[in-house]
């Protein structure tokens, strides 16, 4: 998938989170954009590492740049957190262009919206990173030995919390499955 | 490790002081070769004392990030307790010496996989390369990897630094090392960035990218980004640093409008591409360490003066667009205006020109990738931590960074510039 479409697809992700009253930011949109392609298999151009905040995307960060230049986002300062992404003049000159694009993969943004949306930076942060341990294991390996890697990856993420991430995640895939059908 | 044998003079840090490890790599050949490679590629074409190299820049780089790590690493700089957990300590640990010698040399070693003429070319690579794998690729299988394994450093732990998060792939980072290394390639507050933004505005002999970085430096802290809701360490700034934070900022964001982005040296990174293509095997650089290591600037320079002089095929137009400094000149560049009626509108135009005109008479020149006012953590006097785009108006307000140029064969100038006149707004207009 082209840099482009997949920016398109981006711009409807961030559309479905803010309906769904997510804050937004860029924070959200890259761990959102991480499931969409890691659970979701939605075939994004971008490609991720374990870096800030759990899984990151330099290629998004650029896209995200890209966009703002081109007025299809925009940062919105807000409250005590970081800015909102927002939608610029131009976001229509961009979906409507990829709009058979975006009808194809509906589901799966939506999906990951509504699952996602209410989560904050740090609940994204662990579910993140508690998807990428699951991930780095092609093997499948219990729930606690992934729980001790999370915590081993993100010292600030106590192993409680991390043993709560990989359950989460682990219901979030059957859950997926189970939507895709 | 540690004790510091000799002084190099410096035009922006007046000192820089090393040691034995520090002058060993130095004194390699593949450290030297930077010498040879211009830090701004052909600039120097439009701001003649834009001749300094990567040589004395990564000199700086160390310099700065040993100041940073110094502060950073200072107890009485640690202000949450979560971040006290993995710093090492001054005088009691081990590490605290071990991991400031290896960030020194991770930046004296950044840029040593750079092709000649730095940025201006690199593009054409091979795929899958880039100059901060070559830079790794050197770190592990040179004669800098002996030197760093009889000081007792690990070359990985070199190259993870010297390179960063986005570029070395091997392994993820751990908490430290991913602040260590903003330390060296860091968005904000990067010494490499600190370091080109000084030492670019000395030797072009513009004050754009001045700002007062001792106090940059100073307030730099390593700060949870709990605006965020996490517990996550990052470059952040104390209270009272704000304001030389904006100035780094605009500093950047000047150098980028005024030097980086200028026109004229735009252009010559075309032609400079044009003719490397023509001139290098498959039009591509190598990778292999033997090749790079002999192929500087120059050496193009030298193949560029030849194909001039002897008229060599396809190398001969973009030889002699440099040579003869008769390069294309620009007919369009960003306009707001424009922008607002349509995002990319220099696409629009020249796809009509080539239409109107012969395609080979134009080069379209775009990049709209670069970030002009990345977010950090600003720790407040009443100990919260906020990000930056609450804590200063200033910052909101920095436009995007944007390349929309298009240029014309000199031939062509005017009779192109008076069909703009006439159709640009049809044809931006027409899109609405």
């Amino acid at each position: 998938m082209s840099p482009e479409t997949s920016n398109a697809l981006i711009v409807e992700l961030a559309r479905q989170l803010r309906l769904r009253e997510s804050w937004c930011g860029e924070t959200h949109l890259q761990k959102t954009a991480y499931f969409l392609k890691e659970l979701m298999k939605v075939p994004l151009s971008y490609d991720f590492i374990l870096y800030k905040y759990g899984p990151y995307s330099f290629d998004l960060t650029e896209q995200i740049n890209i966009l703002r230049a081109d007025d299809v986002f925009r940062l919105q300062p807000r409250g005590n957190y970081g800015p909102t992404i927002i939608e610029g003049k131009h976001v229509s000159w961009l979906t409507n262009q990829h709009h058979e694009i975006i009808k194809r993969y509906q589901k799966e943004i939506a999906f990951i919206a509504e699952q996602l949306a209410d989560k904050k930076v740090a609940d994204l942060e662990r579910l993140g990173t508690a998807l990428y341990v699951t991930r780095e294991n092609q093997t499948t390996i219990g729930a606690i030995e992934r729980a001790e890697r999370l915590h081993q990856l993100k010292p600030h993420i106590s192993l409680e919390e991390a043993l709560e991430a990989v359950q989460e995640v682990d219901t979030l895939i059957e859950k997926a499955c189970m939507a895709m059908q | 490790m540690g004790d510091y044998i000799k002084e190099i003079r410096d035009p922006v840090h007046v000192f820089i002081r090393i040691d034995e490890t520090e002058r060993a790599i130095i004194d390699s050949r593949f450290f030297q070769r930077l010498r040879n490679i211009h830090q701004l590629a052909m600039t120097y074409l439009v701001y003649p004392g834009a001749t300094h190299r990567r040589f004395e820049h990564s000199l700086g780089v160390m310099e700065l990030a040993g100041r940073i790590y110094d502060i950073i690493t200072n107890p009485d700089n640690i202000v949450d307790e979560s971040i006290r957990s993995f710093v090492p300590r001054r005088e009691s640990d081990w590490h605290h010496g071990y991991w400031r010698s290896v960030l020194r040399i991770a930046a004296l070693c950044h840029d040593l996989g750079h092709l000649p003429f730095s940025h201006g070319a690199e593009e054409l690579i091979s795929p899958g390369w880039n100059h901060e794998r070559l830079t790794v690729e050197i770190i592990f299988n040179s004669e800098i990897t002996s030197i760093l394994k009889e000081a007792g450093i690990q070359p990985e732990h070199v190259a993870k630094l010297a390179v960063g998060p986005q570029k070395y792939r091997n392994e993820p980072f751990t908490i430290w090392e991913a602040i260590l290394a903003e330390i060296i390639v860091g968005n904000a507050f990067g010494a490499d960035r600190i370091d080109y933004l000084l030492r670019d505005s000395h030797h072009c002999g513009v004050a754009y990218g001045r700002f007062d970085y001792h106090r940059l430096l100073e307030k730099l802290r390593i700060l949870p980004a709990r605006y965020e809701g996490s517990d996550e360490p990052s470059l952040g700034i104390e209270y009272g640093g704000i304001q030389v934070a904006e100035a780094l900022l605009l500093a950047r964001y000047f150098m980028f409008t005024q030097v980086y982005y200028h026109r004229v040296r735009r252009i010559y990174d075309l032609h400079l591409k044009e003719f490397l293509r023509a001139w290098l095997p498959e039009g591509k650089f190598p990778t292999d360490l033997a090749t790079h290591l002999y192929l500087t600037d120059n050496e193009v320079q030298s193949a560029i003066a030849e194909a001039y002089r002897y008229r060599i095929n396809e190398q001969y137009e973009p030889a002699r667009c440099i040579m003869q400094r008769d390069h294309f000149r620009l007919v369009y560049e960003h306009n707001p205006k424009d922008h607002e009626i349509y995002p990319q509108p220099g696409d629009l135009l020249y796809q009509a020109l080539c239409k109107e005109f012969d395609a080979s008479l134009f080069r379209h020149d775009v990049d709209k990738k670069e970030n002009a006012a990345p977010v950090f953590p600003v720790l407040l006097r009443d100990g919260t931590i906020e990000s930056s785009i609450n804590q200063s108006e200033l910052l909101k307000r920095i436009p995007p960074l944007i390349v929309d140029n298009i240029f014309v064969h000199p031939s062509h100038v005017k009779e192109v510039e008076t069909w703009l006149r006439r159709e640009k707004d049809n044809i931006i207009g027409g899109t609405t």
